[in-house]
């Protein structure tokens, strides 16, 4: 008990109930359209649900408990809890996310993304951008998000109420995915840098079509793997302090025993080894999607982030992420083959990046030395297996060469390429969305120069690189336009 | 050959002439860009339907009491405009004497031989929206056009992007030496640049001689 009453707490349930509501409302109202539909019933759904739970369930303990007034407090005070709870929830994690999309500008790209991600699933999806102060990029897919939350409930309730949230939840009839997309607001004009995207999209593929399920699990290095154990197992443990001076040193082993220390190590081991594998399948997905776009994207991120070359417990080594995918460009792609001016950026990229790879081995410690290795040792396998979701979109050297040149042609000359002559140069195709994206990246790594030249001397350099993502912006949007029209 | 990569031989028109359909189609596949086209029926005798595009500078209630260009800076200009998109599937609301700026959904460039001029469409008109616009389009330029777009009648106006709301005439031009270079290549409206006028700078110099101020820069309180 916190010593605080029955009244206070569903008093205080009523008035978050409400404002709640009403924020979400105001919220609501000031969404661009198209409002995300799935998103808004799934947070009326918890909504209504809770308020259904609740006074449900008080009405019943009332009745249950007449003349115990003591239980019945405690009682009602528990299940206020779980309500207020959920109300926490929604305040904490979901009306952010509507805040978030209420600020959101040009997304003149998300028809295009849309259409991409169609192309590896049939579900049905809701797809939401949100800019976010935090200087990252992330994935957060919730399927039925809303019913899990009303589930909680659900788990505790009678059978009444239950049969009442059951039928909120099936009127809501929410059957889609909900996506949220979140880039840093700061890149929002940045057509280039918002390639990184493609990556986060890659979790989602990955996510439908379950394909760290296929790779999962893997069997750790034994070599590593012991050596992880046996270093645990003499890891003194609070700090090194021993009962008393001279007395026995007090280890990990000797709380934990060997089997228990190696048990926690495999554990640890499997949790980063998936967090691992999982961004390994989305860079993969990303770099055949979108081709080299996709390594000067995530360079860029990296570069501005000013992420060391060390692992941390969620993604592997920059160096290390940053090499697989030149080589999956190299030797599954057909790239760093030729003369090109991509190529020779690509070379020039490799030789540094095999430098850092290799310049961080050594300090690959604990679980990441164990997970690292592991990755090392299968990585063949686990890309045979990533490939084929994605190989008939595989944007290789040759479809490079065959749809950069001629958008690049354009860009240069300080033309949104939107249409391009197709392949036998007979007729006017809208230009494609990852050739735009690359054509653009060409130019900003090989020519840059060339394009501000066009320019007045008194128009400022970021004004020049502003325009070539205004051109890039427009060239999406508009052959996006094009494809669709009938 | 490219669209956009070199000059088509031509024959010579006489400065002024309206390009036939015919040389507009021919232009179009070489150096001159009206893109998309979404419809091979937009292309006409001597001019090309142009559509409205997503993106719209609108403007705000604000604490400034008067526009005076002289002295205003690109806040200030913020101040009192901001932009907005409604996407290509959805619509911008123009209220009666409502004003907002849009722009053409096609990308423009006019190779050094051709100029332009824009017409807006005279069936909006009857419903009481005025498309004014510059109407002169320069040889050698690129971008997206501004459009200005009041609503003169009685009733909101929905206003959606990729409608038809005007016409490009298209005519020939004595061809200029080389590409101008370019201050900005708009793909969206363009936020006025008046307040660059090198001009108010001789207006105040010769009123300052006769002793009056007639510009002075105003903040917004």
């Amino acid at each position: 008990m916190q010593g605080i009453d029955q009244k206070t707490y569903l008093d205080v349930f009523e008035q978050k109930l409400y404002s709640l509501r009403k924020l979400k409302q105001d919220l609501q109202r000031g969404l661009p359209a198209p409002k995300p539909e799935q998103f808004l019933r799934g947070l009326d759904l918890i909504i209504d649900a809770v308020e259904t739970f609740l006074s449900r369930r008080v009405d019943n303990l009332r009745a249950r408990f007449a003349g115990k007034p003591q239980e019945l407090a405690e009682q009602i005070a528990f299940h206020a809890k779980v309500a207020l709870r959920i109300l926490g929830s929604l305040h904490q994690q979901y009306l952010p996310l509507l805040h978030a999309e209420s600020q959101r500008n040009e997304y003149l790209f998300k028809p295009s993304i849309e259409q991409a991600v169609g192309l590896f699933t049939n579900s049905r999806f809701e797809l939401t951008l949100l800019p976010d102060f935090l200087y990252n990029y992330a994935f957060d897919g919730r399927e039925n998000f809303a019913n899990s939350e009303v589930e909680l409930l659900e788990k505790n309730s009678d059978p009444d109420t239950k049969a009442a949230l059951a039928a909120l939840r099936s009127k809501a009839a929410l059957t889609q995915w909900i996506v949220f997309l979140h880039f840093p607001v700061a890149d929002r004009d940045s057509a280039l840098n918002l390639c990184v995207l493609a990556h986060e999209l890659g979790h989602f593929v990955d996510e439908i079509s379950k394909i760290y399920k296929s790779l999962l699990p893997i069997e750790l290095d034994k070599s590593s793997f012991d050596e992880f154990v046996e270093a645990r197992c003499n890891t003194p443990a609070y700090g090194g302090t021993t009962s008393k001076p001279g007395g026995p040193r007090l280890t990990f082993e000797k709380i934990f025993t060997r089997d228990g220390v190696q048990a926690r190590c495999y554990l640890s081991c499997n949790e980063m080894l998936e967090r691992w594998i999982r961004e390994i399948i989305a860079d993969i997905l990303a770099i055949h999607a979108i081709g080299p776009a996709s390594y000067f994207a995530f360079n860029d991120f990296m570069a501005y982030m000013g992420a060391e070359n060390v692992t941390s417990s969620s993604h592997p080594v920059p160096a290390f992420r940053l090499k697989l995918m030149l080589d999956e460009l190299k030797e599954t792609m057909g790239y760093l083959g030729s003369a090109s001016a991509v190529d020779k950026v690509l070379g020039e990229a490799m030789l540094r990046v095999t430098v850092g790879a290799a310049s961080v081995k050594s300090r690959y410690k604990d679980e990441a030395k164990v997970v690292q290795i592991t990755i090392e040792k299968t990585l063949t396998s686990l890309l045979a297996k990533i490939r084929p979701v994605v190989s008939a979109y595989s944007f290789n050297a040759a479809r490079y060469q065959g749809t950069v040149p001629g958008i690049l042609e354009r860009l240069k000359r300080g033309i949104a390429p939107i249409e391009v002559l197709d392949g036998v140069r007979t007729k006017v195709v809208p230009a494609s969305v990852v050739g735009i994206l690359n054509a653009g990246w060409e130019l900003y790594k090989t020519d840059i120069a060339g394009f501000y030249g066009q320019f007045r001397d008194d128009v400022p350099e970021m004004e020049r690189f502003a325009s070539l993502n205004h051109l890039l912006f427009k060239a999406i949007e508009a052959s996006e336009v094009k494809r669709r029209w009938k | 050959m490219n669209p956009g990569e070199s000059s088509q031989a031509a024959p010579h028109l006489p400065d002024g002439a309206v390009l036939s359909k015919g040389t507009l189609k021919r232009r179009l596949r070489g150096d001159l860009i009206i893109s998309p086209i979404l419809d091979e029926s937009q292309i006409g005798e001597g001019s090309v339907d142009i559509s409205l595009g997503t993106r719209f500078i609108r403007s705000r209630r604000s604490k400034m009491t008067e526009i005076d260009f002289p002295g205003l800076t690109r806040d200030d200009i913020h101040s009192f405009q901001e932009s907005v998109v409604a996407p290509f599937d959805g619509q911008y609301i123009l209220h009666p004497r409502g004003f907002v700026l849009g722009c053409t959904f096609e990308f423009i460039a006019l190779p050094t031989d051709i100029c332009a001029f824009i017409l807006s469409r005279s069936s909006y008109g009857r419903a009481g929206l005025l498309i004014a616009t510059a109407t002169f389009v320069h040889p050698g330029w690129r971008g997206c056009l501004t459009l200005e777009l009041e609503n003169l009648g009685e009733i909101p106006i929905i206003l959606r992007p990729l409608s038809t709301v005007g016409q490009l005439v298209l005519l020939s031009a004595s061809k200029l030496p080389e590409q101008p270079p370019a201050k900005l290549i708009p793909v969206g409206p363009m936020f006025t640049t008046l307040n660059e006028d090198p001009r108010w700078e001789k207006i105040q110099a010769l009123c300052s001689r006769e002793g009056t101020v007639v510009a002075e820069t105003r903040k917004p309180r």
